[in-house]
Parts: C-alpha cells; structure tokens; sequence
C-alpha cells in the first residue's frame, strides 16, 4: 500500500478488521468517558442575596457558613471573600493575623492575600451588585480584583 | 419380578441410604479423606479446586516462618475478611448523603453484631494496608523481585495502590467529617494538576485537572454525585479489578517457579534430564506442578529438601488464617472503628487528618498540592516498578539484604534518610519556606523548589553515591528502598504526632491550644 503495491484480498481484511477493532475499542472508551461526565451539574446558583443595602449598617465581618463566604464591611464599603482554601478546599477560620486554613496550614492575611503555607493562589474576592430589585447581591462566579469594595 | 427380587432392591435401597455421607464424601474428593501415601497427598492437591493454586510439593524454605513471616498470606486473608464483611454491611449501608451517616450509625448502634462486623471491616482494612507495605518489605529484602519474578513485583505494586485506593474510597462512604473532607481533598489533588498548568500558562485552553476532578466527584462540589460515585469504586470496581491482579499474582507465583529461595540447591537449577535440550517439545513440562521434575516423567526422585504441600503448607496457611481472624475479632471486641461528626461542609475538623497511611503523603502535600500529591506518588510508585529492571543482578535471591554488604547498606541509607529529613523538616517548621520569606513567589519556583521536591533529590545523590560507591545496582536498589521505608516513616511520624490544629508543629498532643480531650 505505501509503495503503491497492491495488497491482496486477505491482508486488506486482516488489516480492515485489525483498525476497526482499536476504532470501536477507542470509541467504547471515549464514550464512557463521556458517559461519566454529566452535561448538566445539579449545583445552587452562584449568586445569592444578601439583603438590603439598609441592613448593612455596623462596621465588621459575618460568615455566610451554607456559603462557605465571608461578609466584611469597613467605612470604604462591602467586600465578599471566599472561605474556601486555594490550596485543596478546606475552609479557613479567623485568627489575629487573618486567615489560617486547618487541613495543611496554609495562612493569609486580612485581605486574604497568601502569606505562608502551600496555597498556590490568593483567597478570591468575589463580586458585589445590586440586584433591580435592590438587593445587595453575591456572584461567587465573578471574583473583582483584591481591595476593591462596594459602596454602599 | 418376584418377591425376593422386591426385597433385594429395598435392602440394596437401604443400604445404599446408610452409606450415603460415604459415597457423597467419595463423590466429593477423588481421594481417600485424609489422603496417606505421598501420591493421594499431591493428588489431594492437584485435583481439588481451590488447592490447584498450589504446587504439590514445596521447597521446604517455603514453610519457614521466618522467611516469608506468612505476610503475604496474611494480605490474602485479610482481604478474604474484608469481602466477607463487606458484603455483609451492605445490607444496611445506604449510599446517600442523607442516608449514610444514619446507617452507620444504625449498624453500630441497632444491628446485633452490627458494631462487630464494622469493627472488623475497619480494622482489617488498616490491617491490610500495613501488611501489604510490609510484604513489599519482605519481598524487597530478600531480592525476590528478580527475574523471573519482575513482572510480579510490577503486579504488587499495583495491588499496593489498589489496596490503598480501596481503604480511601472505604472511610468515604460514612459520610462523616473525616469523609467529607477527605472528598474534598482527594478530589482538589486529583485537581491541582490544574497548579502546574495555570503556572505554566496553559489552564484557558487545557483544563485537565478539572476534567478529572469533576469525573471522579461527577460536579465541581462534594455531593450525591461523589459519594455514589466512590461507592461504586469501592464495592463494585476496585474489588473486581483487585481480585483480577491478586489472582494473576497468584498464578504468577507459582509459574514463576513458587517463593523464591537462596540458590543453594543444584538440583532446582540444573535440569535432572541431560537431554533436555533437545528433547522434543521442552515446553511441556511436569515440572510446575512438581509432580515430576525435569520435562520427562521421572517418577520417585524427589530431593530431600522438598515437602508435601498436603499437609506441610495447608497447616500453614490455616495457622496464618486462624491468627489474622483472631487479630481482627480482638481488635474489634476492644477498640471501635473511628465515626467522626456528621459531614459538615462549612467546618473542617481542626486539624483534619488522613488516616495514619495517609499522613506521610499529608505532610508532603502541606508543601505543595501538586508535588506533593501527584509528583512523589507517581515517581514513588514508577521507581518502585523499576526496581528489578535496573538491577539485574541475579545473585542473593531469597536472601535477607543479600548479606552483610547490604545490611551496612541499610543502615547507612537509614541514617542517612532520617538525619535528612529530620534536619530538613526540622528547618521547614522553624524558618518556614520561600512563600513565608517572599508572598510573592510565583508557584512554579515552590513547585520545584519545596521541601518534598529536596527530599527527592537528597534519596537520588544518595542513591548514585551508593551506585557509584559499590558499582552494585542492588545495593544502590537497597539503598533507594530504604529510603523510600524510612522516609514514608518519619514523614508519616510527623504527620501523625507532631502536627495539631492549622497544621502547626507540637510535641505533644496535650499542647493543642483550646481543644481538649477527654
Ligand atoms: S486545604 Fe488549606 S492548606 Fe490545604
């Protein structure tokens, strides 16, 4: 065949039942793969609300814990950070310095900025708004840039 | 018919009735019951079923108790328990997350023996992995990887992380704290491939972490999905896959020419038949069963030196069987298997701790997810299968640290490994590592740079020192193995006791800050 030879009859069926067979093992395979991949994921929303702009009238911090995400406010504004460790997903408590993690001791600071341990990344901020129907609202799918607050 | 012919078949009737127990007993062996002559003993062997595995005579090294330690054995049988008992709980066990925890605690709390049969199951799954590791110890020291056992050695390393992806998938399925989190971060290290990727740039297009991670938890967060899915894995797949390679194990064993042993003995290197080589068709032999030796039938040439399996090895194996199921039920009666606290997604525990096979492999990934939980392993499990690929040398099988040589080998790879590590270690806990000195650092420099990544390179220098000291690869394979042995033990030391709540670094349990034990 490469050579531009003919091949016979029996080699060509060999050959044809040779590469079908991989061809229908690849496909099986592929397929299952797909198979155990969802097309849909059953998840909750990634906003949520927060409740009214009025609500939010003390300076300070709240813990969202069906959310796994921290509220906090300060005089600039209201900011949302996730309590979700960057390093493998286990959720961060509070300590004088900021944030410490309880499953390989990763730590970060007050605005959730790495500063020790094995967490690859910053703890995100996510995104603040108002919904039209005046809620303060969360998107834990958009994250904003570190220091960035909503006024209220 | 006449009369007496009547009476005949009712006597032939009753008589046969009275000996039924004997012609079943008749029926069911091909052999007198116990078998006598040393002929009825191999065939009790060979002919029975789930004896066949066996060869009909064994070396007599093979029933030595202080060569093998029964550790191999042992694996067999606590598997066998962990089957059986594992069938059991799942008559109870409800794979839902709002059903699972219930369940558990209903079969402690309100199935008679319930609390038991789970003790045994926990238990014995702890056991195993220890038995397993220990085994590969034994193999490892007495050089029974080498051909031609290689591919056997590759097959138990296989079975060494099936056994631990069972225990894994196993104390998932109670859906408690500590399953929970595990989840969490099983699925995360399954995940942060996605570390390496992002730090080279790539995750927009090539995502591969995440695809394994939402394939093995079936969505991006703990739930129904998971939890179904690692039941599955554990009653379903991994038995079956498991049973395949324990059972190719097995059979490798024996057409690997049984456990190995010291070459000592001519009579198993030299064929008995001169003419072999040409003998007509040399790949047939008598040989494997060791009913006859040599490819011709040469019958009553037994060397001295060999044993009857019937009843030398079978009293053996029912010794060793007889010890892990008394292990097992004492253990049980004495001490419950761990249930933490309901699943709760928004509080981890304080520290959150692996079970104690894992805790190594957790100090690791307290460096760095992707090193720590991916690199290592795989380097650790593909330097392990290269083990009998690179040393080839063919001498010291069957015996413990090929000799003296390889003892001082041991002990200056242990001594080395733990001043490493601990000095290492030691330095990580007080100074920190580049992410404490530098926030900024970007994580490829900790992926190539970080403790666990040291460690790796500190066992090769020793590694090719040793190679190059002796010009021996299985003395360099001794002193790479027993790294490998002496690193899994302090790290998981360290792991186990001297870390407590934010992973921090304690003597002592009873130093924890504000958590108290009762
Ligand atoms: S999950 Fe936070 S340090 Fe590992």
């Amino acid at each position: 065949m490469d050579d531009g030879e003919k091949i016979d009859r029996r080699t060509f069926i060999e050959k044809a039942g040779f590469y079908s067979f991989w061809l229908t093992l690849a496909a099986s395979v592929a397929g299952v793969v797909k198979f155990l991949m969802p097309d849909v994921f059953d998840e909750p929303s990634t906003s949520f609300r927060l409740g009214k702009p009025e609500e939010f009238t003390k300076d300070g911090g709240t813990r969202l814990e069906d959310k796994n995400l921290m509220i906090f406010k300060d005089p600039e504004g209201l900011y949302a950070i996730s309590a979700i460790c960057t390093h493998l997903g286990c959720i961060v408590g509070e300590t004088p310095a900021g944030f410490a993690c309880p499953c390989h001791g990763s730590r970060f600071d007050k605005q959730g900025i790495v500063a020790g341990g094995p967490a690859p990344r910053n703890l995100p901020w996510f995104k603040i708004y108002l919904s039209p129907e005046g809620y303060l609202m969360v998107d834990t799918a958009a994250t904003v840039t570190i220091g960035e607050k909503f006024k209220i | 018919m006449s009369t007496s012919d009547k009476k005949g078949a009712a006597s032939v009737f009753i008589e046969n009735f009275k000996r039924i127990p004997f012609s079943f007993r008749d029926a069911f062996s091909r052999h007198d019951i116990p078998p006598e002559s040393e002929r009825e003993k191999a065939a009790a062997v060979f002919s029975n079923f789930f004896l066949h595995l066996h060869p009909t005579r064994v070396s007599s090294h093979v029933v030595k108790p202080t060569y093998t330690l029964g550790l191999g054995l042992m694996c067999v049988f606590l598997f066998l328990i962990l089957g059986v008992t594992g069938v059991v709980l799942m008559i109870y066990y409800i794979p839902h997350v709002d059903g699972a925890y219930a369940s558990v605690k209903n079969i402690r709390y309100a199935v008679t023996g319930g609390k038991f049969v789970i003790n045994v199951h926990r238990w014995s799954a702890h056991g195993m992995v220890l038995v397993v590791l220990l085994h590969m110890m034994r193999v490892f020291y007495t050089g029974s990887y080498k051909a031609p056992r290689e591919f056997n050695w590759m097959i138990g390393v296989v079975l060494l992380s099936l056994t631990l992806a069972l225990s894994f998938t196993g104390y998932l399925l109670p859906y408690d704290q500590l399953a929970y989190w595990a989840m969490t971060i099983g699925a995360n290290i399954a995940g942060s491939l996605t570390e390496l990727t992002d730090a080279i740039g790539v995750t927009k297009f090539f995502d591969p972490g995440k695809l394994q991670k939402q394939l093995i938890i079936g969505g991006n967060t703990i739930g129904e999905p998971s939890l179904i899915r690692f039941y599955f894995l554990h009653v379903i797949f991994l038995p079956i896959v498991i049973s395949i390679f324990i059972g190719v194990h097995l059979w490798r064993i024996t057409k690997d020419g049984g456990l190995s042993k010291p070459l000592d003995n001519k009579q198993f290197t030299e064929s008995v038949n001169p003419d072999d080589e040409k003998s007509p068709n040399p790949d047939k032999t008598y040989g494997l069963m060791s009913l006859i030796r040599g490819n011709t039938p040469q019958v009553g040439n037994y060397s001295d030196d060999t044993v009857p399996t019937w009843p030398n090895v079978l009293l053996a194996e029912g010794a060793v069987f007889i010890f892990c199921l008394a292990a097992m039920s004492l253990l049980s009666l004495f001490f419950d298997a761990p249930l933490k606290e309901l699943a709760n997604p928004s509080v981890p525990e304080n520290p959150a701790k692996a079970p104690w096979y894992f805790l190594g492999l957790q100090e690791l990934v307290s460096y760095s997810a992707f090193v720590g939980g991916i690199l290592v392993p795989s380097i650790t499990v593909l330097g392990l299968m290269l083990i009998p690929f690179l040393d080839r040398e063919l001498h010291d099988v069957g015996v413990w640290f090929s000799g003296s040589k390889g003892i001082s080998v041991v002990k200056r790879s242990a001594a080395y490994g733990f001043f490493s590590l601990v000095v290492l270690i030691a330095f990580t806990i007080k100074f920190g590592w580049l992410r404490s000195w530098f926030p900024g650092v970007p994580q490829i420099v900790i992926i190539a740079i970080n403790p666990a990544t040291v460690i790796i390179g500190l066992f090769a220098l020793w590694y090719f020192k040793i190679l190059k000291e002796t010009g021996s690869m299985r003395l360099a394979s001794i002193a790479a193995f027993t790294l490998f042995v002496i690193g899994f033990a302090v790290l998981t030391y360290v792991g186990t006791f001297l870390r407590g709540p934010n992973w921090e670094f304690f003597w002592l349990q009873s130093q924890w800050p504000g958590i108290h034990f009762d």
